[in-house]
């Protein structure tokens, strides 16, 4: 497969670019592009063409990820082609040239089952596998087999692949190894099983536990058993012991108690009893006389407290007074103001009066009054009168207003001057402006038209052949078109036939130098002997052999003919010589048969191409005749129209434009008829203008043709014409409104005297009563009526004062009677010749000193009574208390209360012996253990108390020293077999340790699996390694040794191979004096040539055997100098004979040297 | 009359093949078999049944933990307080077992004798239970055969481990066929032996009730004991319960046209939810298959460790979930038939790999080194599932499994790490 074409349609900073792979041999092509213009890009569009875009793309800066496009055309090595674009999408990314969906494997024939990166890796190569490369032979110590995979393979480092599965296989595991992951996890699982071992019980071990602990619960019950035993006979023993005393004591005090004889027992509160008692009767005793010393006391201060009781009686009267003393005061007082408001009204209306009427008395006021009840009608006549005089006026204004008017619409009327009628002369400029812009289109066609002209001329010029006018060139009869192709198609079959012929002389003029050549350098080699040659050599032989027989044989003396044959030897040496010759010439015929043949069949080629040459001579010549012939047939055609003709094919394009050309004069001639017909149509136009324009009267003469300016000139005369009608229209209207106006002054100004005559009379009537002598003005009437109305207010309030005097009067002269009936009545004879007033003041304190003395008694009074019933109650209480101490004694059992002290001490004493007891025998039940107390007594009888001490003694040491120990030890034993047994519980630590032991083994059998994986991995690599190189060593290396040499510039002769000091074969370079090199000796350089030499060289190799595929070069050129990267682009160049190569740079250098290489080999240069 | 069919317990019986890591989720599978038990023991007691029934295989034969056997007499000790009778058989692994031959049972349980089938009479019930315990680890006599006829007027029940003609997985142990247990004219057949539950016949009832905790990837799906309701002397009901703690799922994730990261996360996350709703949200011990030809196919296999850590944190963020393995059974787009004819060190790599051949003994001697690991591993994980000891089981997987290796690391695919 090889790549014909890339199309950057849209990828990256690309759009619609496109590179053209399209060369006759595969070739090398150098794509070109400076930093930055997309070298890289390109090369990600070529892998985005093959194989399809990637998931992330850093390629849709520019256009966006659903527009990238990439397209291209691969051409397989059967020569079928497959143009196709690319798109990123997941499905359905590959359409063919119409944009119809391709199938997604329709590329897999032309990438022979390729995935992208296996094709990437066999390839392609970029600088850094380069490097790689390079440095991995080194590392890997030049070892032939990993060299050569790892170029066959396109892989920069086999080293490192090894290298890792190595490293991961390591971790896993290590035979002798503790860290490693399955080393660790078997180490773990053996701890764990050692766990599960010791956390499980074995079913004989638990039975063994059960029986022991059972045996040894028995004998913790029987030694308990005893131990309780020996305990209760040393508790018995010690008890004795304690009560023995405790019992002596209790004999004792009951003793005591019988010698205390007969006692009355008293209770314990009577001797309190007693003492409250007599403390009573003394209290009571002190309380009773308290009382009555303070009884005397009341007594006496009530006597001293005087009382009027007739003033208490008449209280009640004596309050009301006091309450109206207020009320009289003020009277008194409002009387005095009052009365002199009313004078002062008096006075103000009796000038009132004076001010209208001086003759009418305040009495006789009241004569006015009628006059103010007319005050509305007054009111109204005044209001009337001010509009009557109002409209007189208005009336005389509008009449003189419009008398005015009327004069000067005359004097308007008489200045206008006479109308006319313009409706004919307005329908035709109608007319002629709806016919448009006649003026203009007639200048705008004219325009054209010249216009037109100077074109065709000039184009006609430009065409040339032919000149002449525009109307002569329809009627030109010039040859057809297909006449024209005939003669082109004659031209044409004849040039191919002249072309072919000329191409066949040098081909074979070249061939004939070939041969020519070749022969003369076998030639060169020698002459070489003919037949000819060999007969005239056999000849001379047989000629000396006839003359030496003649000798011998026949003893002939053939000395003349001997000297003939050889004049310088005998003849048996000279024939000696012919048959050497002769048997040499025989020999060299033989030998160099092939050459001689080769030779002949030079020469009889030689003779048959120059024979062809001269053939072709003659053909050449009968063409030319036949040039001829047809150039003047061709010229005869033109000659009617007296053109001398171009070639066919020009004529062609002459004919087609000289067809343009006659198209434009038609136009032109149609146009200039249309500008005729316009000029007709406006002079019609203006000579009816110029006609109606007289009948109105208007004489004015218009030069030119045009019909703008008359048009103009009528349009404002009809526009006169209408102004001065509508004016005389305006002026009639306004005089008849004039007029009208005028008749309206008139009527109203008749009605408003009418009206005057009429109120003059109502006005007299209404001021009738008021008995004034002069006449009284509209404007003087509404004062003269306010005076009169306040006069008459003010009298009426006059009177209103002198009712509300009397009434204060009367009042005073009630209260004044009041106070003399009372003070008659309490007979007070100090107060008698007192004012009202302050006889009811001083009656009012006296009453007030009264009522406070009657308080005070009664309230000593009711303490009085209390004092009397506190008494009487003491001395019944102290009655009673003398009663209950006399009744004590008696309950003492003695006579007396004196004797009462002895009883109550006995009394005590008994009940003290008595507790006594009771302790003692409580104390002795709390020791004896529920036993009785005759029990007690019984066994302290049997008791030996000396023998006590010694008998609890020995009990205690039984319990402590023998019993106890004992019961410990087996207590102990108990609990060691519940322990071993408890730890069979049913737990489930064996169960949860096997758990963890099983996750471990998951573990190691997944570690295990993976190692075994990778130690596979790495035997099958190697193994296949070495394989690779026992079969493709020699062949490869071949190949390779000449890249090596070619591209090293014949520093090195080539390649071999040799064994190392491990017996591993290795790859050495050999000098041209046959020294070998190993790689570590070679320099970074030219170990990166070796690898390149290795690449190329399988590439090649698989040629063989494999279809071809690009071979994609990234920028590898870069650390080479400038010799060797010539080299290796010559290098590159060889292989593109065979195999396309694409090498992408940016070095311009890379560019130049590929352009100077092109000259011999298939190269070619695009740029980004 | 109510009673449950159970056999199989293995009782502390480990989960295989789980290999412990963080966030695994340890306490919820704790002693799964245990636990499992324990519902069978509630089943009973909630169900009220009348007695219990066990046919074989309380434990794990070579196990020795005495404490086992106490835990299961405490069991028994718990359906005795609720009234509840057991019978049990033992099967070839109890045969093996020190804890059956010495644990003495409480006095609700009834163990058959292994010298002969025995038949015993519950009066109250009308039934009559006919059993046979195995006298050896393996049994090869047909014990079926010397079971007595029906006894007519009683409900009979046959009580017995056996592989019958025998079950996949399972070793043959008690051959007989099933026409012969209906000849015996039984009413129910309680066998053991096989795990998985299987209704041989309903004709009468022939059932194996499967084992009540799955131990290993092999025994995925529910598994649980059966509660067969009996009325008027005839089967009218049976029921499978479900006892597991945890459930073994296989789930197979098709991944086929996946050319992102993000679209394996989410076809991974999606089977791994199904599975979890179709396990209706138990613990799960999971395998995942991913399958069909994919664009991420050589990423899939280049990083596989990787890989697995991201299924693993997915299973883990579902919660409950223990992913047992994850296999990358995932094809190519293209297949490499084309390129494998060249001349190419890859291609006769490539060949090389399809023609390895994985016979016994061959892995040590292809890689000696492997011998080396063989040595020091424990031997008892050398057994049939370790690709070490056999690997001609899964030697297509294995070929697929180095060339994919190897392509990545030559075509860095996978990079170095």
């Amino acid at each position: 497969m090889r790549l014909k074409r890339l199309d950057l349609e849209a990828f990256g900073p690309f759009t619609g670019r496109t590179l053209v792979f399209d060369s006759e041999a595969p070739g090398l092509h150098v794509v070109f592009g400076p930093n930055e213009a997309g070298k890289s890009t390109s090369l990600r569009a070529l892998k985005a063409l093959l194989y399809g875009f990637p998931e992330r793309t850093s390629d849709n800066f520019q256009h966006a990820n659903e527009q990238l496009l990439v397209g291209g055309c691969l051409q397989g090595s059967d020569g079928r082609e497959l143009a196709f674009f690319r798109r990123k999408k997941r499905k359905a990314d590959l359409l063919d040239p119409d944009g119809n969906p391709l199938e997604p494997g329709a590329l897999a024939d032309l990438l022979h089952g390729m995935d992208p990166a296996l094709f990437e890796s066999l390839y392609g190569i970029d600088h850094r596998t380069l490097v790689e490369g390079g440095e991995d032979i080194l590392a890997q110590r030049g070892k032939a087999g990993q060299a050569l995979f790892a170029a066959g393979a396109g892989i920069s480092s086999l080293k490192r692949v090894l290298d890792s599965l190595a490293a991961e296989a390591d971790a896993l595991f290590k035979a002798r190894g503790s860290k490693q992951q399955i080393n660790q996890a078997i180490a773990d699982y053996r701890e764990l099983k050692k766990i599960v071992r010791e956390a499980s019980v074995p079913s004989a071990v638990w039975k063994e536990h059960n029986k022991r602990l059972r045996e040894a619960e028995d004998e913790l019950a029987r030694l308990e058993e005893q131990s309780r035993k020996t305990r209760a006979e040393a508790q018995r023993l010690e008890r004795l012991h304690r009560t023995i005393p405790q019992l002596a004591e209790l004999e004792n005090l009951r003793h005591k108690l019988q010698e205390l004889g007969k006692v009355v027992l008293l209770p314990q509160e009577f001797q309190q009893h007693l003492r409250e008692v007599e403390q009573d009767i003394r209290e009571t005793e002190v309380q009773i006389a308290k009382d009555r010393a303070r009884l005397a006391r009341l007594t006496a201060r009530q006597e001293e407290l005087p009382l009027n009781r007739t003033l208490l009686e008449h209280a009640e009267a004596i309050e009301d007074l006091h309450q109206r003393l207020g009320a009289y005061r003020t009277g008194q007082r409002d009387r005095v103001r009052l009365d002199g408001m009313r004078i002062a009204l008096r006075r103000e209306a009796g000038a009132r009066i004076e001010e209208i009427r001086p003759d009418l008395k305040l009495r006789d006021a009241d004569s006015l009054r009628p006059v103010l009840g007319r005050r509305r009608t007054i009111h109204a006549l005044v209001s009337r009168f001010e509009v009557l005089a109002q409209q007189a006026e208005q009336a005389g204004k509008e009449k003189g207003e419009a008398q005015q008017n009327l004069e000067q619409i005359g004097k308007a009327l008489a200045g206008l001057p006479p109308a006319r009628e313009g409706g004919e002369l307005e329908k035709n400029v109608l007319l002629a402006r709806r016919a448009g812009d006649i003026d203009g289109q007639i200048e705008e066609l004219s325009r054209d038209i010249a216009a037109g002209k100077k074109e065709w001329r000039t184009k006609l010029k430009r065409l040339g052949l032919w000149t002449g006018e525009p109307e002569q060139l329809p009627e030109l009869t010039l040859p057809l078109p297909e006449t024209v192709r005939r003669y082109e198609a004659e031209y044409g079959a004849l040039e191919t036939e002249k072309r072919q012929l000329k191409r066949d002389r040098k081909k074979t003029e070249a061939d004939l130098h070939a041969a020519v050549v070749e022969s003369k350098e076998a030639a060169g080699m020698g002459e070489l002997p003919s037949e000819q040659d060999l007969e005239a050599a056999r000849r001379k032989r047989l000629q000396g052999w006839l003359l030496l027989r003649r000798r011998w044989i026949d003893c002939e003396d053939v000395g003349p003919e001997a000297m003939a044959y050889d004049p310088e030897r005998p003849v048996h040496e000279a024939f000696e010589q012919h048959v050497a010759r002769a048997d040499h010439i025989a020999d060299r015929l033989r030998r160099e048969a092939g050459r001689i043949t080769r030779a002949a069949a030079l020469q009889a080629r030689i003779e048959g191409l120059e024979e062809t040459i001269r053939h072709m001579a003659r053909q050449e010549r009968e063409l030319a005749t036949q040039e001829e012939r047809l150039n003047e047939a061709w010229r005869k055609e033109w000659k009617s129209v007296h053109i001398d003709p171009l070639s066919p094919r020009e004529m062609l394009a002459w004919l087609a434009d000289i067809d343009t050309l006659r198209f434009r004069v038609t136009d032109i001639l149609a146009r200039e008829s249309e500008v005729a017909e316009k000029k007709a149509k406006r002079q019609q136009y203006r000579r009816i203008l110029m006609r109606e324009l007289e009948a109105v009267g208007e004489k004015t003469q218009f030069p030119g043709g045009e019909l703008v300016p008359l048009l103009v000139f009528a349009e404002s005369v009809l526009e006169e014409i209408d102004r001065c009608r509508v004016q005389a229209d305006r002026l009639l209207d306004r005089q008849n409104q004039a007029r009208h106006a005028l008749e309206r002054a008139g009527t109203m100004e008749a009605e408003t005297t009418t009206a005057l005559a009429d109120w003059e009379k109502k006005w007299e009537a209404s001021l009738a009563g008021l008995g004034l002598q002069r006449q009284v003005l509209p404007s003087e009437a509404v004062d003269l009526l306010e005076i009169i109305d306040d006069c008459l207010s003010r009298i009426k309030q006059a009177d209103e004062l002198q009712s509300r005097i009397n009434g204060i009067d009367r009042d005073l002269a009630g209260f004044s009677e009041d106070v003399a009936v009372l003070l008659g009545k309490t007979a007070l004879p100090e107060l008698t010749g007192l004012p009202p007033d302050q006889a009811v003041l001083q009656l009012s304190t006296l009453l007030n000193t009264n009522r406070q003395h009657n308080r005070l008694r009664q309230k000593n009074s009711e303490e009085v009574e209390v004092l009397t019933l506190e008494i009487e109650k003491g001395e019944k209480i102290l009655g009673s208390l003398q009663e209950r101490l006399a009744g004590l004694p008696a309950a003492a059992g003695c006579d007396r209360i004196e004797d009462l002290p002895e009883a109550i001490r006995r009394s005590g004493e008994f009940q003290r012996l008595q507790e006594k007891i009771s302790a003692a025998e409580s104390s002795l039940a709390q020791v004896s253990d529920g036993l009785s107390l005759e029990e007690l007594k019984r066994q302290a009888r049997e008791a030996n108390v000396d023998e006590l001490p010694g008998r609890i003694a020995t009990l205690h040491r039984l319990t402590r020293e023998e019993l106890e120990p004992r019961i410990t030890e087996i207590y102990k034993l108990i609990g060691e077999e519940r322990g071993e047994l408890r730890r069979t519980d049913g737990n489930a630590r064996a169960a949860e340790a096997a758990e963890k032991m099983e996750r471990i083994a998951a573990r190691i059998r997944r570690l295990a699996d993976q190692y075994t994986r990778l130690r596979l991995a790495t035997m099958v690599l190697q193994n296949e390694i070495e394989r690779y190189r026992e079969e493709h060593q020699d062949p490869v290396l071949r190949i390779a040794s000449g890249y090596f040499a070619q591209l090293t510039l014949h520093s090195f002769a080539g390649l071999r191979t040799d064994i190392d000091d491990t017996g591993n074969p290795v790859l050495v370079g050999v000098r041209a004096d046959k020294s070998r090199l190993g790689v570590a000796a070679m320099s970074a350089g030219t170990r990166d040539q070796l690898y390149l030499a290795l690449r190329l060289a399988t590439l090649e190799w698989r040629l063989a055997s494999s279809e071809p595929l690009p071979f994609i070069v990234d920028d590898i050129l870069v650390n080479f100098d400038d010799a060797r990267a010539r080299a290796t682009l010559e290098t590159l160049a060889d292989l593109g004979e065979k195999n396309q190569v694409i090498l992408f740079t940016h070095h311009r250098r890379i560019v130049d040297d590929a352009l100077e290489l092109r000259a011999e080999r298939p190269v070619f240069v695009h740029e980004l | 009359m109510r009673f449950i069919h159970t056999a199989d317990i293995h009782l502390d019986s480990p989960l295989k093949g789980l290999e412990v890591h963080e966030d695994a989720p340890v306490e919820e599978i704790r002693i799964a078999a245990r636990r499992a038990f324990d519902r069978l023991i509630d089943l009973a007691v909630e169900e009220e049944v009348d007695f219990v029934l066990i046919a074989g295989d309380l434990y794990d034969g070579d196990w020795k933990d005495y404490n086992t056997g106490h835990f299961f007499v405490d069991r028994l000790g718990r359906l005795a307080k609720a009234g509840i009778k057991v019978f049990l058989v033992t099967g070839n692994h109890d045969a093996a077992s020190q804890i059956t031959r010495t644990m003495p049972l409480p006095d609700n349980t009834t163990l058959f004798p292994s010298a002969g089938p025995q038949s015993v009479h519950l009066d109250a019930l009308g039934v009559v239970i006919h059993g046979q315990s195995y006298p050896s680890r393996a049994v090869a006599e047909n014990l079926a055969a010397r079971y007595p006829q029906r006894q007519a007027g009683s409900f009979n029940i046959g009580l017995l481990h056996t592989s019958l003609t025998g079950r996949e997985g399972h070793e043959k142990y008690a051959p007989c066929s099933a026409g012969e247990l209906i000849s015996k004219g039984y009413d129910y057949w309680a066998l053991g032996h096989v795990h998985k539950r299987e209704v041989v016949a309903e004709d009468p009832w022939i059932v194996f009730p499967g084992n009540i905790q799955g131990r290993h990837i092999r025994e995925t799906g529910p598994k649980g004991a059966t509660l067969v309701v009996v009325e008027d002397g005839r089967v009218v009901d049976v029921a499978e319960r479900e006892l597991d703690v945890v459930r073994w799922t296989v789930c197979n994730v098709d991944l086929s046209g996946c050319a992102t990261r993000d679209e394996v996360y989410g076809q991974v996350r999606h089977a791994v939810e199904n599975a979890k709703h179709a396990a209706g949200g138990k613990a799960l011990a999971l395998r995942l298959q991913l399958e069909g030809p994919c664009p991420m196919h050589a990423e899939l296999h280049a990083r596989s460790d990787l890989w697995t850590e991201e299924f693993r944190a997915i299973a883990i963020g579902m919660g409950d979930i223990w992913l047992e393995k994850v296999q990358f059974r995932t094809r190519r787009m293209a297949d490499l038939d084309d390129f494998l004819e060249g001349k190419s060190p890859l291609a006769g790599l490539l060949r090389s790999i399809e023609c390895l051949e994985f016979g016994d003994g061959a892995l040590t001697s292809l890689v000696p080194d492997l011998a080396d690991l063989k040595r020091k591993m424990p031997p008892e994980l050398l057994d049939d599932d370790s690709l070490l000891e056999n690997p001609s089981t899964a030697s297509t997987e294995l070929r697929e499994e180095i060339r994919e290796l190897l392509i990545a690391r030559m075509l860095h695919h996978g990079g170095e790490a």
